[in-house]
């Protein structure tokens, strides 16, 4: 049986496993998400305690990441909910007297001179989801810079990659791509190695040190896949070319 | 990663540009210090110093830290370490700090105190297989592929046991009531006879309330210069396990014992005092 093949930056990629990579890609940046988003809650924890922890994925972090997770959840105890609130708070809010307290979850703080929130990276990474037709909800009350949000605007953009990919609209595919790789390079890679270092000094318990190994990981991971779907070593005239052949 | 992804906190609709803020805090901290940006580098320094320094010490010291800064809690801090000399599940752990707080209602749960004093090394997780935790290793052979994949198992948990570590024994064990009193009655040598007044109304089968030492005490010349209440000594003696509070203030072994090292202690003169001990 022939199966569907699609061209992206002169490369032949098999559809359906193009979109079941892109559809593991959204459920990994949603599950990230979701941990750096707010205190693990009963619902989540019961989703946490039900997942597949990996012992071998082929990348160290990845691998320390869910052996660090699986090993808390795998001795939980009737506290363990308790404990998890309790370390989100130590990890991410910290008793608030200075600014490095706590492993704070927005770009502005790391990438501003004075580890300020609501600078320069707030407002491009705005531009860029209202480019992409998206704005935060009234619910979300903190900056549009929380790695929770740019975590779920990549799992959007992967959405949209395999909507695209069903429907065979490959121009916008590829177009999809580079928006993501552009985010993960100007916006996640350029600060969460440092949110993550921070997480490993202040995490108490093994699942928020775990997440920080597994954010990571996944994140080199994502900008390997990126780049090798993408070929970067070709310029950008190829990929612009490419749109104008298949739109 | 095979988990569902939750609701979403972006909209959809291209709307024009929401009310964000700026963070007081941040106007506040560019204005106050020019050198801000320098007055935090050494800030982090120094925080990161600080974390590090408590990270580096033993066992030893952050149990003794421990219980220096959480004294009031000392005897539920000990009782639980006591009963962990042999592997206790944690229902068993929650009745017995319900039961030592009966009288004495605490914010701090079971399983708080139990975090605690493993965070200090005086206590430790198991099972009832091992002393330390371990993690299962379970392999999941899928039909449809020919290399079985490796998960970890995190379906049936481990039952978890508490375990008083080594340096905790230590403690408890270095730990004497005794010496405690001993060091406190040779420090405020001068209210001995104030002690002793304490300790013979709290040794009454209904114990005495906070008002009745207050009765006793208020006009010994002792007090009058600096001036002390009757909580400061009842809490004092409670500390050094001499006194426990049953919905009033009762002798202990402890406290029984130094009242009777206090035989030659001469009462300070009060009608009161004497009514009470005839």
């Amino acid at each position: 049986m022939t199966r569907n093949t699609v061209t992206i930056a002169q490369q032949d990629f098999d559809v359906e496993d193009l979109i079941l990579i892109n559809e593991q890609r959204a459920a990994s940046y949603g599950f990230l998400s979701r941990l750096f988003n707010s205190e693990i809650d009963t619902p989540m924890f019961e989703e946490v305690c039900r997942a597949d922890y990996p012992v071998k994925t082929g990348t160290a972090d990845v691998d320390e990441g869910y052996r660090l997770m699986a090993g808390f959840l795998g001795s939980r105890w009737e506290s363990s909910l308790e404990e998890l609130a309790v370390d989100y708070s130590r990890v991410f809010i910290g008793h608030g007297m200075t600014a490095y307290s706590a492993a704070y979850p927005f770009e502005s703080v790391y990438t501003s001179e004075k580890r300020l929130l609501m600078q320069g990276a707030r407002d491009e990474v705005l531009a860029i989801y209202k480019a992409s037709g998206l704005n935060k909800k009234a619910s979300w009350k903190e900056g549009e810079d929380h790695i929770a949000l740019e975590l779920e605007f990549q799992q959007i953009l992967c959405c949209r990659i395999v909507e695209s990919l069903r429907s065979g609209s490959i121009g916008r595919t590829h177009k999809l791509l580079l928006t993501q790789q552009n985010f993960l390079e100007d916006h996640l890679i350029s600060w969460i190695p440092m949110l993550t270092a921070d997480m490993k000094k202040f995490a108490k318990t093994d699942f928020y040190l775990g997440l920080a190994f597994l954010t990571e990981g996944f994140l080199n991971l994502d900008q390997e896949f990126l780049a090798m779907v993408l070929n970067t070593n070709l310029g950008p005239q190829h990929s612009q070319l490419l749109d104008q052949n298949q739109e | 990663m095979r988990v569902n992804a939750n609701s979403s906190d972006f909209s959809n609709n291209h709307r024009s540009e929401t009310e964000c803020e700026a963070s007081q805090n941040s106007e506040l901290e560019t204005t106050q210090c020019e050198n801000g940006y320098l007055a935090r580098n050494i800030e982090q320094e120094l925080f990161s110093a600080q974390t590090d320094m408590h990270n580096l010490k033993s066992a030893d010291e952050r149990i003794a830290e421990l219980f220096e800064l959480m004294k009031p809690q000392r005897k539920v801090l000990l009782s639980i370490l006591n009963s962990c000399y042999e592997k206790q599940p944690v229902h068993e752990i929650n009745l017995l700090v319900a039961t030592v707080q009966k009288d004495n209602v605490s914010v701090y749960s079971a399983a708080r105190f139990c975090l605690l004093l493993e965070e200090a090394g005086a206590l430790a997780r198991c099972t009832y297989d091992d002393d330390s935790l371990k993690m299962a290793v379970a392999s999941k052979p899928e039909a449809d592929f020919e290399d079985c994949e490796d998960y970890y198992d995190v379906d049936k948990p481990n039952k978890v046991l508490w375990l008083t570590t080594l340096e905790g024994r230590a403690f408890v064990e270095a730990d004497n009531f005794q010496d405690r009193l001993l060091a406190l009655f040779l420090e405020e040598e001068t209210y001995l006879p104030i002690y002793k007044q304490v300790l013979t109304l709290c040794s009454r089968e209904e114990g005495a309330s906070l008002s009745d030492i207050s009765g006793a005490i208020k006009e010994s010349p002792l007090l009058k210069e600096p001036p002390l209440h009757a909580a400061y000594f009842a809490e004092k003696l409670e500390k050094s396990d001499a006194l426990v509070w049953k919905k009033s203030w009762h002798i202990t072994d402890t406290g029984k014992e130094a009242l009777l090292r206090l035989g030659d202690v001469v009462y300070a003169q009060t009608e009161d005092a004497r009514e009470v001990v005839s």
